[in-house]
């Protein structure tokens, strides 16, 4: 408790509030234009924190993360542009309710879901942290490979498209993590004669280039397209308690799943906000009115999406295992800085950790006020032409790519991996998939090696324990049944085709 | 080309990286303390790529695409213009710049030369989109450059 008084206190001294009230802002500013997504922004963030200390640097990047998610709401509701994908499911009844003349309702709604599912999961967050860290001290190598094995099905089996582009990407991610320097035995491999290769990939010319430039390359090739905007103008955002109150197992049960669905390995709050808008549809005593503007579509889908901020950051602290594509960037802060997340950092930086925690809690009152403050700014905002802001982010790639390591070979490297994930995106290919199994690459390797050699040599110990075992079978079943998931939609398009000819 | 065309092309290109990948790790020998070797890894994921990259292949051409999660007033049609050159162009513009880097021509100009040729390009050398770009342009270029440089201690290309 004292540490975290401390950390709290340190996050509001006037040296750090400016980097946590600037980082919300600017969250919810990229999250709020659709094609620059939080973790774009985060990715081109990360060399302005070189020269930060860690704890401005973790401040800047936490509130970012948190006011992301919460910043694509304002143009899903007002405009029917979802700023981030996880607003795709709040346009489903926001806008509908601002086109009844009912704007500053749905964006009520919206900011108060937003706020009470952060704090949900900022509660699990201080909760489950240390005793999952303390859990995953223990954990054997085959443990921590067959956890990170499922963090891979997981995200190849939820997110969009095929479930077996999703494990190449993950696994590609893995293969790119691997050349340079081997870690085990200290020789070199898979370098190619390439001097430049000796220790590896540079992991921010990867990421930038895999998932920022090659996410603007396709935004520039789709730079016309015109979305049919629905203009509202604002009105009161006020809901009444007894509103609030016929909301409160719908807040408390979407909370839950999108907490739930954030520390799941892998997984990000568009999974988050779609498995609790359909619960609580599903749930529903009026199914029918849900994409009519109905109050609790809004609320779920915003608390759900909401709600794996904190989620996602339990098994990023307590395992180094990212827990969505933001996080992948954030792990990456935390190694800029000569940090290694994972059980240990509990133990050796307890400051570093509170410090997390203190501004997932701030930053979520802070996207309050602004949100609630601010809105008419940031709508007005919004009208402003983004197309100018395609070839300023690519400069601030170039330079993020070339500050890591001062090289331009680094450079060159993140315009390699721009096409490669350009080709990926542009043909089904999971890029988050990819780049979690980069950042997972290492830690995949390390866990194998150590546990054949725990195992003298035996594949088969890792079903002949209960983590390890349980998670091998789980990966399994997600696996088959997405493969029949997948098996049975193509089978309706046939029937479907079938009958339409 | 065909989409089944473009998802091939890029499995085919994942296969013969995997492949290439596979053959550069059977030159890595185990060592006497490291019986696996380092070597196992790369062999073991690069298999791995190769077998569901068949069956990528398989589904390209027999499976029916998934479905994607749409917002509402996102249209099944697209009835706006495709600009893949455009990409082309700025990624074209992006090397120049590292070039003229590379010729030791400081950030500021270069940056404000890629930005100014990129935002004409986006706005298809409109008269009137020249004199706002070039003034944006140069603003952003050295204003970067004092941000990156100056303020924040960045070493910059």
């Amino acid at each position: 408790m004292e540490g975290f008084l401390s950390a709290s206190l340190a996050v509001v001294s006037p040296g750090t509030l400016p980097f946590l009230v600037g980082g919300t802002a600017l969250g919810v500013l990229l999250g709020a234009i659709p094609g620059v997504t939080g973790a774009m922004g985060i990715a081109l963030l990360l060399p302005l924190t070189f020269y930060m200390t860690v704890n401005n640097a973790l401040t800047l990047m936490v509130s970012m993360y948190v006011g992301a998610i919460a910043g694509g709401l304002v143009t899903a509701i007002l405009l029917r542009i979802p700023g981030e994908p996880s607003s795709i499911v709040t346009t489903f009844d926001g806008n509908p309710m601002a086109r009844k003349g009912q704007p500053g309702k749905a964006l009520g709604y919206a900011v108060g879901a937003s706020l009470f599912g952060g704090l949900v999961s900022w509660a699990a967050l201080v909760a489950l942290t240390y005793p999952l860290s303390e859990i995953a001290v223990r954990l054997r190598p085959f443990d921590l490979l067959a956890l990170v094995m499922m963090a891979l099905v997981l995200i190849a089996a939820l997110g969009q498209g095929s479930i077996i582009k999703g494990l190449i990407s993950g696994l590609l991610g893995i293969l790119v993590s691997m050349p340079g320097t081997d870690p085990s035995a200290g020789n070199l491999r898979l370098t190619f004669g390439i001097h430049d290769l000796d220790a590896g990939f540079s992991t921010l010319a990867v990421l930038i280039g895999a998932y920022a430039v090659a996410q603007v390359m396709s935004d520039l090739i789709e730079v016309e397209r015109k979305v049919e905007t629905v203009e509202t103008t604002m009105g009161s955002m006020w809901i009444s308690m007894r509103e609030w109150k016929a909301q409160w197992w719908n807040l408390i049960r979407s909370s839950v799943i999108g907490t739930w669905v954030g520390i799941m390995p892998g997984i990000g709050a568009t999974v988050g906000s779609l498995v609790s808008y359909t619960v609580a549809k599903t749930s529903s005593k009026t199914p029918e009115k849900f994409g009519t503007g109905h109050p609790d579509g809004i609320v779920a889908s915003e608390c759900g999406n909401n709600a794996t901020v904190g989620g996602a950051l339990v098994p990023l602290i307590a395992m180094g295992i990212p827990g969505s594509v933001t996080d992948v960037f954030l792990l990456a802060a935390l190694v800029i800085h000569g940090l290694q997340p994972g059980p240990l950092l509990f133990n050796q930086h307890p400051e570093i950790v509170y410090v997390i925690f203190a501004a997932c809690l701030i930053s979520h009152f802070v996207l309050f006020v602004i949100m609630t403050a601010g809105i008419r700014y940031l709508i007005k905002l919004m009208t402003v032409p983004v197309w100018y802001l395609f070839p300023i982010i690519l400069l601030f790639c170039l330079i993020g790519a070339f500050a890591d390591n001062n090289r331009v070979f680094d450079v060159l490297i993140m315009l390699c991996f721009a096409v490669v994930g350009f080709c990926m995106e542009k043909t089904g290919f999971s890029l988050g998939a990819f780049v979690i199994g980069f950042v997972l690459g290492p830690i995949t390797e390390k866990s194998l090696r150590a546990g054949l050699t725990l195992s003298d040599g035996s594949y088969l110990d890792i079903f002949m324990h209960p983590i390890s075992g349980t998670c091998m079978v789980l990966s399994a079943a997600m696996f088959v049944w997405s493969l029949r998931s997948q098996h049975r939609i193509n089978k309706l398009a046939a029937q479907g085709g079938e009958a339409a000819a | 080309m065909s989409k089944a065309l473009k998802d091939s092309g890029v499995i085919l290109a994942i296969m013969l990286a995997s492949a290439l990948v596979y053959w550069d790790s059977l030159k890595l020998k185990a060592g006497v303390y490291d019986p696996l070797g380092s070597g196992t890894m790369p062999r073991i994921v690069a298999v791995t790529i190769i077998v569901l990259s068949i069956v990528a292949l398989f589904q390209t051409f027999f499976g029916a695409p998934p479905p994607v999660l749409k917002a509402p007033g996102e249209l099944e049609e697209e009835d706006f213009e495709r600009r893949p050159w455009l990409a082309v162009a700025v990624s074209a513009y992006l090397v120049g710049c590292l070039v003229l880097l590379y010729l030791k021509l400081p950030f500021g100009p270069s940056s404000s030369l890629f930005l100014f040729l990129s935002s004409i390009t986006i706005k298809r050398f409109e008269k009137a989109s020249l004199l706002p770009s070039a003034a944006l342009s140069l603003a952003v270029g050295f204003g970067l450059t004092y941000l990156f440089g100056g303020l924040f201690g960045v070493d910059l290309p």
